[in-house]
């Protein structure tokens, strides 16, 4: 089984194979050293599954740890490494993360005055991140993303999420309502909005959610979350409320002083299950396997994401707008979800891959898994025959088949000018073949006649004379295309 | 000023955001779904409908009464009135298609949407961006990790893919 091993100061990851589970952690320990050049010996090596403590005793074997193929084991050479450093500095920089989050999320807010915080703050955090190594800040730390190719692709866990679940429910999940509240506030925050502190009405950051908003024994039916946003006047604040009514969750929120009231009701026995796969996933990285549940989370998630965001977060974005007078969230970004999709729908794929570039929102909107299987019908025909194997997601599907295509489309437009390639004279089919080969790609590619590739070693003076103008351009698409891929 | 019954048509009343009121007959207003139930059930005579611009009320009532004179014979000007109706600048097209789809009138959404669909199409992302006022909040390295992965978007390959 391959295991990810990670250095717990300097975040290089490595990947290594080893023979079964039944292998001790003395065996691992020897393996990392044998890995790592610069290992002294594998008796100072210290491993962690977490971060914090210490996986011991070396006899134990991986199996009884619960490691399986694809963990994540941090290692250190230093002899207290892992608990020294998350116990003196969690709680000096988890407030500092929020704030970037909040800041990072800037599409509802006005541009200018994020962009200036903006940069001392990121700053910030990379220095931190450079010092202090803690497991929770490999959640923001994008990076690290890039050294573990898989990571990115199986982005199962929506970003929106994955961050606000990973502050605040680092220890303590499931209890009473928590995950749900905790999901509603990643919504609020992915918006724009920010926490207030319940009494003084000072922008609250990270880690004083549960201070303030859930001390022990507190039930979400009498609390209230304060949000604003950031460029709004104190007193210009929305309030949501929750309460239950057996298996629904009702979550209302409102202008402070206002009369209307949006609300939305979740129906918590259908949707905590997937929240709970999607923070166990969290720290993980790894593909959610569907199997376990069926349906896939990730639907589920979208789903939820598309009713608080419509029937709560943006109308109380609008009225709060309107109440204190901000400039209204972008126009696009003000449509409802529902108009945003039908939008979206009506365009081509290759359009929606382009539009998931623009903003994360719309990224997470435009990886609906139906909205591309809906595209793939579309461009492809029948979604049980075509090719792209059986599950995975339907947009993976459509690259994989647009490619196939296009490879497809490449070989039989050189099937047609193949001939040409052994007349060796002038182009003795002036009429039926130009038009075929000026359409398509060809003509944008303005590097036809004074290509220096071409292999009489200079330019030709003109299009009659040149006797293999039509294929040389054709390696140069090659070339030209993989610039962009 | 509310209502009155004049004849056989009955009128009503709709309040734009703005307190600005329309007069109009009921019967065109039966096109909105939202609006066809509110009549039907409450039998309202005066529909106040703040979120509605009046600038947006007045080109939506301005289609209503297109479409109800819609025949057979003239439908080659109706297309073109479409056509002009949702040439407008950006803003207020969205803030149109919300209305309508707020008031729930399916023929004109549709048309709507897709003539938004129409002003990102074949535009680059940078274009799209300017035009739709979206600003990316993607840091560098996610920004050219997301472009690598789609890299068929950013082709300007556009060939024809129908065939």
């Amino acid at each position: 089984m391959k295991l990810r091993i990670r250095c717990f100061e300097t975040k290089e990851t490595l990947k290594i194979d080893i023979p079964s589970a039944s292998c001790t952690l003395h065996e691992l320990k020897q393996r990392i050293s044998q890995a790592i050049p610069s290992s002294s010996s594998s008796n100072s090596i210290h491993l962690s599954l977490n971060g914090k403590d210490d996986l011991s005793p070396s006899e134990e074997t991986l199996q009884s740890f619960g490691i399986t193929s694809g963990d994540l084991i941090f290692f250190t050479f230093k002899p207290n490494g892992f608990s020294i450093s998350t116990e003196t500095h969690i709680p000096k920089s988890q407030p500092i993360k929020l704030e970037t989050q909040i800041i990072q999320k800037p599409e509802t807010v006005k541009k200018l005055d994020t962009q200036i915080i903006q940069e001392p703050e990121t700053k910030t955090v990379n220095s931190i991140l450079e010092g202090e190594e803690t497991e929770e800040f490999m959640e923001v730390d994008y990076s690290d993303m890039t050294i573990d190719a898989n990571m990115t692709k199986s982005f199962s866990v929506p970003g929106f999420l994955r961050k606000v679940f990973t502050d605040e429910l680092s220890d303590d999940g499931g209890r009473d309502h928590k995950l749900l509240v905790v999901a509603l506030h990643a919504v609020f925050v992915e918006s724009g909005f920010v926490l207030l502190d319940p009494v003084s009405f000072t922008q609250l950051s990270g880690s004083q959610f549960w201070k303030c908003y859930w001390p022990s024994g507190a039930s979400p039916s009498r609390m209230t979350l304060f949000y604003t946003l950031p460029e709004a006047a104190v007193h210009h604040r929305v309030e949501l409320k929750f309460h239950c009514l057996g298996k629904f969750f009702v979550a209302h929120g409102s202008l402070s002083g206002g009369v209307s009231t949006r609300r939305i009701t979740l129906n918590e026995d259908q949707l905590v299950p997937f929240l709970n796969v999607v923070w166990a996933n969290c720290g993980l990285h790894e593909e959610v396997n569907n199997g376990a549940f069926g349906t896939c989370p990730e639907r589920e998630v979208f789903q939820f994401w598309r009713n608080v965001k419509d029937g709560l977060v943006l109308p109380l974005l609008i009225d709060l707008c309107d109440k204190s007078g901000l400039e209204l969230p972008p126009c696009f970004m003000r449509l409802p979800t529902d108009l945003k999709l039908k939008i979206l729908e009506l365009l081509p794929g290759v359009e929606i891959a382009e539009v998931s570039c623009l903003s994360s929102e719309l990224r997470y909107l435009a990886s609906s898994d139906d909205l591309w299987k809906k595209k793939y019908v579309e461009q492809f025909g029948d979604a049980n025959t075509s090719g792209g194997g059986e599950g995975g997601h339907w947009k993976d599907k459509f690259v994989k088949s647009w490619e196939n295509r296009k490879r497809r489309k490449m070989i039989s437009r050189r099937r047609v000018v193949d001939p040409l390639r052994f007349l060796g004279g002038p182009n003795p089919f002036p009429g039926p073949w130009r038009p075929h080969i000026i359409g398509g790609d060809y003509d944008l590619f303005p590097p036809q006649f004074d290509n220096t590739g071409n292999p009489f070693g200079r330019a030709p003076p003109s299009r009659s004379l040149c006797p293999l103008p039509n294929h040389v351009p054709r390696c140069h698409l090659g070339g030209h295309r993989s610039n962009f891929t | 000023m509310a209502s009155s019954t004049t004849g056989e048509k009955k009128i009503l009343t709709l309040k734009g955001g703005d307190n600005e009121e329309f007069i109009l007959e009921e019967s065109l207003v039966l096109q909105s779904e939202l609006l066809k139930n509110m009549v039907k059930e409450e039998r309202v005579s005066s529909i106040p409908l703040p979120s509605i611009k009046s600038k947006t009320l007045v080109k939506i009532i301005e289609y209503l009464k297109k479409h109800a004179e819609l025949t057979p014979s003239n439908k080659e000007e109706f297309k073109n009135f479409e056509k002009e109706f949702v040439n407008v600048v950006l803003e207020e097209l969205l803030d149109i298609t919300v209305a309508v789809n707020y008031l729930k009138i399916n023929g004109l959404l549709e048309f709507c949407c897709q003539a938004v669909a129409d002003r990102i199409k074949d535009k680059s992302v940078e274009a799209v961006r300017k035009i739709f006022r979206i600003e990316s909040d993607f840091t560098p390295e996610e920004e050219s990790e997301f472009r690598k992965e789609t890299p068929e978007a950013f082709e300007g390959d556009l060939d024809d893919t129908t065939n």
